[in-house]
């Protein structure tokens, strides 16, 4: 026994040993680089990513410039991005910025609303595409511009004067456009059997007769320029229109309309 | 109960040397690889980030602004002015000085978008609104990172490209 505890083997490393131990390493080192590079790439892919979504953006604004312009514009088809004459325009199916190509797709809603969708897609490396892809929906502003929408009319202080009570004075129609509005019919509704006989705007008689209740009066018509209020001088009734409330639709010459209805008038 | 020191043989020296000058050779191009792709990564993070960052912040005030007040429409220029709807920031102006975005808003100080890590150059901002619209504005600037060795590794550069359109129509 205590012979062989006194038998000092040499050490050392045997070859297989030492493959075992570089090869282990190679393992390592292999794992190491690989997660480097691949997160080289993933920052570069996210730089990619980053810069096509610039360029999908691109064409969802100039898609909203072009509908700025006119509604009408926009035609339902799949477009490439362009310029001409110094402004944005469709050319082709698509088009190419770099690695990066874009398509804009304007397809219908409804009546007044397009759906603009923007796609750039690229090649990410050797296998695979990359793709972004931008939704908006955009509708016809035109139409928020009607002249109607322009007048305001403030009936707050509507109120029954003059001789036995039968003018309705204390109305005010302003224009907060930056264009003229036009005023040319007037129907007004309320209750009773009073007639209106007169209606004076502005100080100016743009319409007499008899008419009854909710009747279409054809006036003469009546601009306001812009930022004017002018007084509505006062519509004259048949009778006492103390308490009445009246409903007053004015017409403008777009054709549009705008609904007000007083305060019963004291 | 004999005992000896053994030693190594010249060829045992000679056969160690060998095997550790291998595995350091490739511990050192390890290294040295980690290293190159680390420079590399920081070259494309920041040229990437400061793009998209000037980029988002240049069409964002574009959209919430009034009016573009220069360029003219249908031209192109490398500064961009702005007339917001605050009398402090009017005119915000964005133009490139000593290789960096810069921003202005009012009579305020000018402060950089991007910072000595990168080199900005052919900034254009080019008018394209149609007519009786309230503006739109294409924004293109090429970003390169300033490397002080001109090692490929640190050699990155990329072109921005964005638009942006106010967003308040036209009254």
């Amino acid at each position: 026994m205590q012979k062989e505890r006194l038998h000092i083997k040499p050490g050392g490393f045997s070859i297989i040993e030492l493959i075992v131990a570089a090869g282990l390493m190679l393992l390592l080192a292999t794992a190491f680089t690989g997660a480097v590079l691949y997160g080289e790439e993933g920052t570069q892919i996210a730089g990619q990513r980053m810069r096509a979504t610039l360029l999908a953006e691109e064409g969802i604004q100039a898609a909203r410039n072009v509908r700025d312009q006119s509604f009408s514009n926009l035609v339902d088809s799949t477009y490439g991005l362009a310029q001409s004459g110094g402004v944005w325009f469709a050319s082709g199916a698509s088009d190419t910025q770099d690695i990066f190509t874009r398509s804009i797709t304007v397809s219908p809603v409804d009546a007044v609303t397009k759906q603009v969708v923007s796609t750039v897609t690229w090649p990410e490396n050797a296998v695979r595409n990359g793709s972004v892809s931008l939704t908006t929906y955009l509708t016809n502003t035109q139409l928020l511009a009607t002249q109607a929408n322009s007048l305001v009319v403030n009936v707050a202080a509507a109120n029954a004067a003059g001789v036995g009570n039968v003018d309705m004075l204390g109305v005010t129609l302003k224009n907060v456009a930056s264009s003229t509005v036009t005023v040319t019919q007037i129907q007004a509704s309320w209750s009773g059997v009073a007639s209106i006989t007169q209606v004076l705007l502005n100080a100016v008689t743009v319409w007499s007769g008899t008419q009854s209740s909710g009747s279409i009066l054809n006036i003469t018509d009546t601009p306001i320029a812009t930022g004017i209020t002018i007084p509505v001088t006062r519509f004259r009734f048949t009778a006492d229109m103390t308490g009445k409330v009246i409903t007053i639709i004015f017409t403008m010459l777009d054709g549009s309309t705008k609904t007000v209805i007083t305060p019963a008038l004291p | 109960m004999k005992s000896y020191t053994r030693g190594f043989t010249l060829v045992e020296v000679i056969i160690y040397i060998a095997v550790a000058a291998v595995l350091l050779a490739l511990v050192m191009t390890f290294y040295g690889a980690l290293q190159s792709a680390r420079i590399k990564e920081q070259a494309i993070n920041e040229v990437e980030t400061q793009g998209a960052v000037a980029m988002t912040l240049m069409t964002q005030t574009v959209r919430n602004a009034k009016l573009i007040t220069a360029p003219a429409t249908s031209t192109s220029a490398s500064s961009l002015s702005l007339t917001t709807y605050l009398s402090s920031t009017t005119p915000t102006v964005f133009d490139l000085s000593s290789s960096a975005l810069r921003i202005k808003e009012g009579v305020g100080t000018v402060i950089a978008l991007t910072n000595s890590q990168v080199v900005v150059s052919n900034l254009s901002f080019q008018n394209l609104s149609w007519t009786s619209t309230s503006g739109s504005i294409k924004i293109q600037f090429t970003i390169d990172y300033a490397s002080t060795t001109k090692q490929s590794n640190t050699i990155y550069g990329k072109t921005f490209y964005g638009s942006a359109t106010i967003r308040r129509l036209q009254q």
